[in-house]
């Protein structure tokens, strides 16, 4: 939220791994550290790791491994429940809305970053008010006009939300890589005879690449996530979102065991994956981002 | 001059134009709502009035707010462990953050991947969190009752049934995923110049003793970047409750955010100006936080805000 300038850019050069680990000679600091880092990987892991052993009990839960592997819960959560046309439309919602966001909010910061007009801090002013308005606290306005345009349990209505929420992150993320790209650039553009909106997409947008990319990441993955608006405005199970689903399991598929921990692993493991595959570019846009939720 | 005049509006039509998608869904999603809930705020509006909100009049215009803190046992409830939320991420999720992120960077054999696994919890859907903690501490299929049971046989612990643990199971559930904290610390840590504790290795200064005396003080701005991340996830917590207790037993697990939620769109006897007014007094402590920690931690770095 608070990250400064200075901070984005010294994130995006890895620093050289030292060779020398300075205080390995202190026996007693080295399995401190191990003991640490032996809780951290517990506490991260072992959730996810029951939910997955539990997920092929015949009867789920408990300590233990499964006297019997049974595979009921995955079938059923892809034949019975669809858990496809829930993750069809996580991935929709989720990819339109992270490109309208970064579009939108791209084209203020390059405009803030780099022309000077009347009402400049106001603008930057206004994302940064977001930032200090929950998103709970103004839901109820919200879910009113969406009722009023017709919005409320459409996919288009959550997208919108969405394109909203977190503006202020991919603000402040794309403003400072605006920033720090040389001016002389589109200079050069202009002499050519580059209009204002060719030069920014043909000169900026392609050198902006790896801030867009930052920002795009940590908008997808706020939207992937996000559950409070789409178990409040979609109701109908053909629209819904994956998190809106895990949500429908305390109460009306409560009864489906087998079927809740198949389908939270299936809901949590491409995260995991792409994480894993990728976990440097998240690093970085995660200490970019500074923010969660 | 006319030649000049021409590329200026141009110019402007240019900037207007990049400005209004942003500035409309600033509107929309923010300004709009947010002058809504504070005007409606001060009316009369509820499940009888539903059309139209009613201007509860000069004398009386902080009738919601005053009932809200004097007789609303779920409010208060609501604010208590809000507040409650906000001192225990202060208390437990920075400190617990720092002083991985000081472990991981001495880069011990498996640092990195122990730093990965760490951000796992938060990368991944809070309901999916949510759900998971939920079975955890089920009595029937969970793990909880059972190894109570082994410590102490026939206790069958049920943590979600009862007032005072429930609040800690839903704590539990997020207190110490303290991954993305543990990213920024991490990455400012490895920023440090070498240089500056060099010289205290060579006087002899002990492996603590420099993280305490060189790296902690150091790190101050960035602790206090986190303390604001972390404290405001306290106070907006939301979807842990939602999906472990449903703020039960009773009121026990009441948040401000669920408290709105409920007031407003989740029940039956609903508010829409109590809910609100709720939503305003959130939004008040979360400047009033966030400028408190600011201050906390900043008082001597301002050049290190943003």
């Amino acid at each position: 939220m608070m990250v400064s300038r200075g901070e984005i850019r010294r994130g995006q050069t890895p620093r050289k791994i030292r060779k020398e680990r300075p205080e390995s000679g202190n026996i007693g600091a080295k399995i401190f550290r191990y003991v640490i880092m032996a809780i951290v990987l517990f506490i991260s892991l072992y959730p996810i790791l029951w939910v997955l052993i539990s997920s092929f009990k015949e009867k789920p839960g408990g300590l233990g491994l499964p006297e019997k592997w049974v595979f009921d819960g995955y079938i059923t959560i892809f034949t019975e429940l669809d858990i496809q046309t829930y993750f069809f439309n996580s991935i929709v919602i989720t990819f339109v809305s992270t490109l309208i966001s970064v579009t939108v909010v791209a084209m203020a910061a390059y405009v803030v970053a780099r022309m000077e007009f009347r009402g400049k801090a106001l603008v930057t002013l206004m994302f940064s008010t977001t930032l200090f308005i929950p998103a709970i606290s103004i839901s109820f306005p919200i879910y009113r006009l969406l009722g009023d345009l017709g919005l409320r349990d459409t996919r288009i209505g959550v997208i919108f939300i969405y394109s909203g929420l977190g503006i202020a992150v991919t603000y402040f993320i794309l403003q400072s890589y605006f920033m720090s790209i040389p001016k002389e650039m589109e200079e050069a553009a202009r002499v050519d005879g580059c209009g204002y909106v060719g030069t920014f997409v043909r000169i900026i947008l392609p050198i902006a690449k790896p801030g867009l990319a930052t920002a795009a990441i940590m908008s997808f993955l706020n939207n992937w996530n996000e559950f409070y608006f789409a178990s409040l405005l979609l109701k109908s199970p053909d629209k819904m979102t994956i998190p809106a689903l895990l949500g429908q399991f305390t109460s009306a598929y409560s009864r489906n065991l087998n079927g809740m921990f198949s389908a939270i692993i299936v809901a949590v493991v491409p995260t995991i994956i792409v994480f894993c595959l990728l976990s440097e570019t998240f690093v970085k846009s995660l200490t970019a981002g500074a923010v969660k939720g | 001059m006319a030649r000049k005049k021409k590329i200026l509006s141009k110019r402007t039509i240019f900037i207007i134009a990049f400005l209004l998608p942003a500035v409309f869904l600033f509107a929309v999603i923010y300004a709009y709502p947010l002058v809504n809930i504070f005007v409606t705020s001060f009316c009369e509006w509820n499940s009888k009035n539903f059309v139209a909100p009613k201007f509860l009049g000069w004398d009386h215009m902080f009738d919601n707010y005053i009932k809200m803190f004097t007789l609303d046992k779920n409010f208060q409830m609501a604010l208590i462990n809000s507040l409650k939320w906000v001192a225990l991420t202060l208390v437990i999720q920075v400190p617990w953050a720092v002083l991985v992120a000081l472990v991981l960077s001495k880069k011990e054999r498996g640092w990195r991947f122990t730093r990965n696994m760490f951000v796992i919890p938060n990368i991944i859907s809070t309901a999916a969190i949510g759900l998971i903690f939920l079975n955890l501490y089920s009595p029937s299929r969970g793990v909880i009752t059972e190894i109570c049971n082994m410590i102490a046989p026939g206790s069958d612990v049920s943590v979600l049934a009862n007032e005072n643990w429930a609040f800690w199971g839903v704590t539990f559930s997020f207190i110490l995923f303290g991954g993305s904290s543990c990213l920024l610390l991490l990455t400012q840590i490895f920023s440090i110049d070498p240089s500056l504790y060099e010289a205290a290795k060579v006087d002899g200064a002990s492996g603590l003793q420099i993280d305490l005396k060189i790296k902690l003080p150091l790190l101050k701005p960035m602790i206090g970047t986190v303390a604001v991340i972390a404290a405001n996830y306290g106070l907006l917590l939301y979807n842990e409750i939602a999906l472990i207790s449903g703020g039960g037993p009773d009121n026990a697990t009441f948040s401000l955010s669920y408290y709105v939620y409920k007031t407003a769109l989740g029940s039956t006897k609903l508010n829409f100006a109590r809910g609100n007014a709720a939503g305003v007094i959130q939004m008040l402590l979360g400047i009033i936080l966030v400028g408190m920690i600011n201050w906390f931690f900043h008082r001597r770095r301002k050049e290190d805000m943003l």
